[in-house]
């Protein structure tokens, strides 16, 4: 899949934009807060209907207005299509394909992409929601399953949150979650699995030796015994009925996927508390070439590739071994503060960008 | 002149709290409805209030009906032991429509939604109970929509009626996932309802 054009009202800092892309590399380049983080934001949102990196709507509509919209035109094996992501504040996000509106679910099952920058230090070393976060975005791209899972999962949490308070019997929905819930877990179990085998090599080969290490931590306190669904199913069944007496005082869903965690290590500390910023960075950056690896393998879909200044501290030999890493991308996003390397100029457009406008293209 | 104004208004007003009229298509009915014959817009009036006054609830299975009990609850033709219960009356109207279902109905007048306040005192469920208690009745179908709100209303009946020694079936899950069973088509009803699944 490739994007030719991309037009922008009032998102984020852009209040009018319009501009065709290289189908290869596409570098943005200009000062901190020009707005090409943003860019690479809209593309994220047009193809996958959510941000990558914010978690409201609001705060993507440039100040003082109370919409956005994003436009673009998109080609895959020689069909092309208008995509369009709008949002109203107040009312709801509107996506349309050709001009019919479709549901975010369509978005996943056609468009796959990736994006990985200074915020994915997060993932490893913010709080538990950033990390469910990551793997909500991801896997919903990896399996076509799980977006529904999840989405419906939340609508009977809500429902169960408003039965506690009402002190209505909350049964129905905690067999609901449960049986909602335990797909998840197996899921998010398998996907962790399959994204620690992947993180370990890269992050072995770009830290020259050094070990990293995941485990996922369900918030069913079980962390053996996640191979079958049925077992899970069980165990999440006996941990509702145990919180029974805490969640109707409490008045709110205490236990389940919503409050699962990861703990990630380097060579066997916790990365949270001993990482350092840089041993993060690369741990991070490796979490998404194995994402971006395990996506493309398994849907047969090349991922959009969208990668904000991840040459920061990086000399040109070691930016482009790390930008090969990314092994045979279709298209390429990425932005840097400072003059782009030569070796990826050469191959598509830079777009040099100030203060919400493009003030050159080459 | 000011007088007429205001009234007019009102109408679109009135229509505006229609449900999937906005405010646009209210305004273009009142004044539809404004450029009618007298004779023509007094038969649409009297047409909403014979409904009013003609059409109530079965008492029985909580059908919109003219009769009560209405006309399925009374057919002599129809399986008096099982009954298929619903969230609305469309649901059993295109149930009986897709003609593989033979026997009674219960209309429960919505689902359980806490995010809405809606709890089981707000459905026919005790009317559901009371017809078990009276009746001969040996299988109850939960028929309500395959979405978050209809599996947490099936599950919760499914709780009551089972320890009642009844049979409680589910419909099978061929619908489209969070699908309305109203505008589901007859065959894809059928299947539904043929593959059901005891909890
Ligand atoms: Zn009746």
């Amino acid at each position: 899949m490739i994007i030719n054009s991309l037009s922008l009202t009032n998102f984020r800092n852009f209040e009018k934009l319009q501009t065709e892309f290289s189908p290869t590399v596409n570098i943005f380049y200009g000062k901190n807060g020009s707005g090409k983080t943003n860019l690479l934001e809209a593309i994220f949102v047009l193809c996958l209907g959510r941000s990558h990196r914010a978690a409201s709507e609001t705060v993507l509509v440039q100040k003082e207005t109370d919409f956005y919209r994003i436009e673009g035109n998109l080609s895959q094996d020689d069909v092309s299509i208008e995509l369009a992501v709008a949002y109203q504040k107040h009312t709801r996000k509107k996506i349309m394909l050709d001009k019919v509106a479709i549901k975010t679910s369509e978005l996943y099952d056609n468009f796959c992409a990736v994006a990985a920058g200074p915020e994915d230090s997060e993932i490893l070393a913010g709080s538990p929601s950033s990390r469910r976060n990551f793997i909500d975005i991801y896997l919903s791209q990896y399996s076509k399953k799980y977006l529904r899972l999840l989405t419906d999962y939340h609508k009977v949490l809500q429902q169960k949150n408003a039965g506690l308070k009402n002190r209505v019997d909350i049964s129905a929905y905690n067999e609901l979650l449960v049986l909602n819930g335990s797909e998840i877990i197996l899921l998010r179990k398998q996907f962790l699995d399959a994204i620690k085998t992947e993180t370990k090599e890269y992050y072995k080969l770009i830290s020259l030796g050094s070990y990293f290490d995941l485990l996922y931590k369900p918030s069913i306190k079980e962390t053996e015994n996640l191979e079958s669904v049925e077992l899970i199913q069980e165990k999440f069944r006996e941990v509702l009925e145990n919180y029974r007496m805490k969640e109707s005082i409490m008045e709110r869903s205490l236990v389940g996927p919503h409050l699962d965690d990861i703990s990630f290590t380097i060579n066997n500390l916790p990365a949270r508390n001993y990482g350092s910023q840089g041993e993060i960075r690369t741990a991070a950056l490796s979490l998404k070439l194995a994402v971006y690896k395990l996506i493309k393998e398994k849907r047969q879909i090349t991922p959009l590739l969208l990668l904000d200044e991840i040459f920061a501290e990086l000399d040109v030999g070691r930016a482009e071994g790390l930008i090969n890493l990314f092994a045979n991308f279709d298209q390429l996003f990425l932005t840097t503060a400072v003059e782009p390397p030569e070796f990826l100029k050469s191959q598509g457009r830079s777009f040099l960008i100030d203060d919400g406008k493009i003030i050159d293209k080459k | 002149m000011f007088k007429s104004a205001s009234s007019v208004e009102r109408l679109a007003n009135r229509l505006a709290r229609l449900p999937g009229i906005g405010r646009k298509s209210a305004n273009r009915l009142a004044f539809h409805i404004l450029k009618l014959t007298k004779e023509e817009a007094f038969e649409l009036a009297d047409t909403i209030r014979e409904v009013k006054d003609k059409v109530g609830f079965c008492t029985v299975c909580n059908n919109i009906s003219e009769t009560d009990p209405c006309q399925i609850c009374t057919d002599p033709k129809r399986t008096k032991n099982i009954i298929c219960v619903v969230e609305e009356t469309p649901d059993a109207a295109a149930i009986d429509k897709a003609e593989s279902f033979n026997g009674m109905f219960h209309i429960l007048g919505g689902k359980l939604s806490p995010l809405d306040g809606i709890g089981p005192d707000d459905l026919k469920i005790s009317e559901l109970l009371a017809r078990i208690h009276d009746g001969d009745i040996t299988e109850i179908i939960l028929a309500t929509n395959p979405n978050v709100e209809g599996e947490a209303t099936a599950l919760y009946l499914s709780g009551l009626l089972k320890p009642l020694g009844l049979k409680v079936s589910r419909i099978a899950r061929g619908l489209p996932v969070g699908s309305d069973l109203e505008y589901a088509d007859s065959a894809t009803l059928s299947r539904a309802l043929e593959g059901r699944q005891e909890f």
